[in-house]
């Protein structure tokens, strides 16, 4: 092989790599173009390997063949979702560019912490609702809820709970036990597998999780959850307390969905919203959200998604002014 | 153990299947490739290939990304070896020596060491994960963020060591490492640093910036200005680049160093957070200390660069086992490898072993099977790159500087990325006018924010008490270390001058 063939290799090879990146120009918009004639990027605003990227491209997969073009993923992680998100802002509102929204990234929002408020979003679907948990190593000493909090208001700050981070749903959980006068300590692991590590290992005595999420591990008798943050009890744990039977009102569902930047035309969203609407109720998804333990009511559509959402960015507020989070 | 055995060849059947192995030649030359071309990381080259596994089955899918990991993290030392351009952190200690290796003429002996150390690292490792995952995992889970922290300042200390010049200009420059990795939105609180209201800073420094611009643009410039009397181009003459691997008896007089490093990157691999790169910085540094003739290392050891590449390699097999038996990701790549899994509908974690043996094994016999097949491949990877020597300076450095835009832009979509990049590329040059030693810098951008997360996580989880760090044994032995590899020079110099008094 000649040095100039090898060399047209590597040129080949920077062909396909930089094919496979987001196309730089995209095309002038065209008002009364067909809609969708070319891919529709999809950012992910979070890292590979984690909830958000799963949901995203599995639904991706599945709405592909219905939309009729492709969905390219690609993750733009940081800033609890708000760097995605601020590529999206900087996209055309054409429908051409959808984006990842999760629960943890709306509560940067009364924290003071995101640029991008909730009517600067189009809100296309709500894919997936899932219920925390807090969960316990299978051989604590803590059989129950309230033998763990007896132990935390007896040892205030001992017992400690390992979370997302500051300022995010699982510290506002934590923080609210600590206005009950039970201090418990958020001990921050951003990456999911740190934050599991610390619990198997004893380093953190509670994991704050979705159960979906450590679903080996309570299968495997590993972990096991002491509570539910709900307002009645989850079917496939019958015999876990929900927060709101206890007298603890606190129910932070996380939740998964897609949204576009605002000023996208109401048709496209609908073509976009009935797409993943489909997506969702293919038996593979549907296989997929059993597994996670989503609430079977998760769906909701443009219409009544973007009023769900405003109203628990009230609830947050509510928190973050109560517990003085706010920045 | 006959189960396993049993398990064993249902998984070499498998892994033979035509699609499978396949996959192991794809990924291992994607990997190779892409870990040698310094503007593309193997990590870049295992998330593009994420949505191509969407239609195939979990073991193809897994096959064709272990296999990019193995070629990847070896790819970087045929650049580096040739060029003095490592294409990724971890290759760096590798090409102190090889590159000196190839300035003597040597090239054929760097490669083909560095292809069958790699090779032997990630075999020993992949049987390691085959039969000792579940101690293994148990050992690993004791570790807590007070060792993460050990670990990262033994990684840390090693590289100020190592250095051949001075240990002020190394931690001089370490210190600027560590700086360049606070700017942006510290992940604890969500403070941002240094970025000035500039909204590219706020998301912090990319390492991968840092590393092309300094190693690679810094030398291009370095080059073309031509201080250097053997610029790349002519540090060897191409026909005598092709690899040659060492002889048995060449090995075995390497055993120590091969041990070495195979201990070293198994377990650091193990450990979550720390991976390939500080198990390379460590393990040359454990091999120049434990030398009879430390002062040589260099200068083109061959102990040098076996240890560093035993322990690249080594660190995938480690790497791979608490994701296999806990479900959890230690880096990057396996990061992505346990979103594959989970978009197949497979957690991986206590009961993969139960409910997916035969896909299990099949991944332990894939591993397996790439580390030889890498011998094969590294040797015609080494062979095509080495014909890029041929190539004239001006074109060659041209290409290079082009592959370094793309992967800046790459990174984000941003030019700003790539402003940054030509920033470093430009302190590159002059940090290598002033002698000043450059990996403590790049070590510094990745090390340093991990040993500020893991140090204040510490803090916070064992109510603000110093002492843990050395209350907590595993982590003292290792912080020790780390406190005797920085004092031992100052020491041996001490001692070095009594001795002469006395005389």
């Amino acid at each position: 092989m000649s040095t100039k063939v090898r060399i047209l290799g590597l040129l080949a090879f920077v062909g396909v790599i930089s094919a496979s990146a987001p196309p730089l120009f995209p095309g002038a918009a065209l008002a009364q173009e067909k809609y969708p004639s070319r891919p529709v990027d999809f950012i992910v605003t979070w890292g590979t390997g984690g909830g958000a990227d799963a949901m995203a491209r599995t639904i991706g997969q599945h709405a592909q063949p219905i939309l009729g073009v492709a969905i390219p993923v690609s993750n733009v992680p940081g800033a609890s979702g708000n760097t995605g998100l601020g590529q999206l802002m900087a996209a055309k509102a054409d429908g051409y560019t959808i984006a990842t929204y999760i629960m943890d990234t709306l509560a940067t929002i009364p924290m003071g912490l995101s640029k991008v408020t909730v009517d600067d979003l189009e809100w296309v679907t709500r894919t997936q609702v899932a219920d925390s948990f807090f969960f316990v190593k299978s051989d604590s000493p803590y059989k129950t809820i309230q033998e763990l909090l007896q132990a935390a208001k007896a040892n205030p700050g001992k017992i400690r709970v390992a979370a997302t981070g500051y300022g995010t749903v699982d510290d506002v959980t934590v923080r609210f036990f600590e206005k009950k006068g039970i201090k418990l300590t958020t001990v921050p692991y951003p990456k999911p597998g740190e934050r599991y590590a610390s619990t198997l290992g004893g380093h953190s005595e509670v994991l704050y999780e979705q159960a979906g999420d450590v679903l080996q591990y309570l299968k495997a008798g590993q972990l096991r959850p002491v509570i539910i943050f709900a307002d009645k009890r989850h079917p496939a744990f019958p015999d876990v307390p929900a927060s709101v039977e206890l007298g603890y009102d606190i129910q932070l569902p996380q939740f998964r969905s897609i949204v576009a930047k605002k000023g996208v035309p109401a048709d496209r969203v609908k073509i976009l919203a009935d797409a993943i609407r489909k997506g969702m109720e293919t038996p593979a998804y549907k296989k997929f959200a059993g597994e996670w333990y989503f609430r079977p009511d998760s769906h909701m559509g443009p219409e009544q998604f973007g009023p769900w959402v405003r109203e628990q960015v009230g609830i947050l507020d509510r928190y973050v002014k109560e517990f003085g989070l706010k920045r | 153990m006959w189960e396993t055995l049993a398990n064993l060849a249902a998984g070499l059947a498998a892994s033979l299947e035509p699609l499978n192995f396949l996959m192991i030649l794809a990924g291992l030359a994607i990997g190779i490739v892409a870990g040698a071309l310094p503007g593309i990381t193997m990590l870049n080259s295992i998330v593009l290939v994420l949505p191509f596994t969407y239609l195939m089955g979990i073991v193809p899918s897994l096959l064709l990304m272990t296999s990019i990991y193995i070629g990847g993290v070896f790819g970087g030392s045929i650049t580096g070896i040739l060029f003095n351009i490592p294409g990724d952190p971890m290759n760096v200690p590798t090409t102190w020596e090889g590159y000196q290796l190839n300035k003597k003429g040597q090239v054929r002996l760097a490669l083909g060491m560095a292809i069958m150390a790699s090779a032997i690292g990630g075999f020993l490792s992949a049987l390691i994960l085959t039969f000792a995952s579940p101690p293994f995992a148990k050992v690993a889970l004791t570790f807590s963020t007070v060792e993460y922290f050990a670990v990262v300042v033994l990684g840390l200390a090693s590289v100020v060591v190592i250095g051949q010049v001075s240990v002020a200009g190394a931690l001089m420059s370490l210190f600027a490492g560590m700086f360049l990795g606070t700017v942006g939105t510290e992940a604890q609180y969500g403070i941002t640093r240094f970025a000035f209201g500039i909204k590219f800073l706020e998301t912090g420094i990319d390492f991968v910036t840092v590393l092309i611009g300094l190693f690679a643009i810094g030398e291009v410039l370095d080059q073309l200005s031509g201080s250097k009397a053997g610029a790349g181009g002519d540090a060897a003459a191409p026909s005598t680049s092709r690899a040659r691997l060492p002889s048995p008896r060449q090995l075995w007089a390497l055993r120590g160093s091969l041990v070495r490093g195979l201990g070293t990157g198994v377990v650091i691999g193990a450990i979550p957070g720390a991976g390939a790169t500080v198990a390379s910085f460590v393990s040359y540094g454990l091999e120049k200390q434990v030398s009879k003739e430390p002062e040589r290392f260099g200068t083109g050891v061959l102990e040098g660069l076996t240890a560093s590449e035993t322990s690249v390699n080594a660190s995938t097999g480690g790497a791979m086992i608490p994701l296999l038996t806990l479900g959890i990701p230690g880096s990057g790549a396996t990061a992505v490898m346990m979103g594959a899994f989970l978009l197949h509908g497979v957690q991986p974690g206590p009961l993969l072993f139960a409910q997916s043996p035969h896909e299990v094994y099949t991944i332990f016999v894939g591993m397996l099977l790439a580390n030889l097949v890498m011998i094969v491949m590294g040797l015609l990877a080494a062979r095509s790159f080495a014909q890029l020597m041929k190539v004239p300076e001006p074109i060659l450095a041209a290409f290079i500087i082009t592959f370094c835009f793309i992967g800046a832009y790459a990174l984000r979509n941003d030019m700003a990325d790539v402003w940054l990049t030509m920033l470093f590329g430009i302190l590159g040059f002059f940090m290598r006018r002033y002698n000043l030693p450059i990996p403590p810098l790049i070590l510094g951008v990745i090390l340093g924010p991990l040993a500020e997360q893991y140090f204040l996580t510490s803090m916070v989880s064992h109510g603000n008490d110093l002492t843990v760090f050395l209350t907590r044994p595993v982590s003292a032995a290792v912080l020790l270390t780390s406190a005797g590899l920085l004092l031992w020079p100052a020491l041996k110099g001490w001692l070095a001058r009594r001795e002469a008094v006395r005389v």
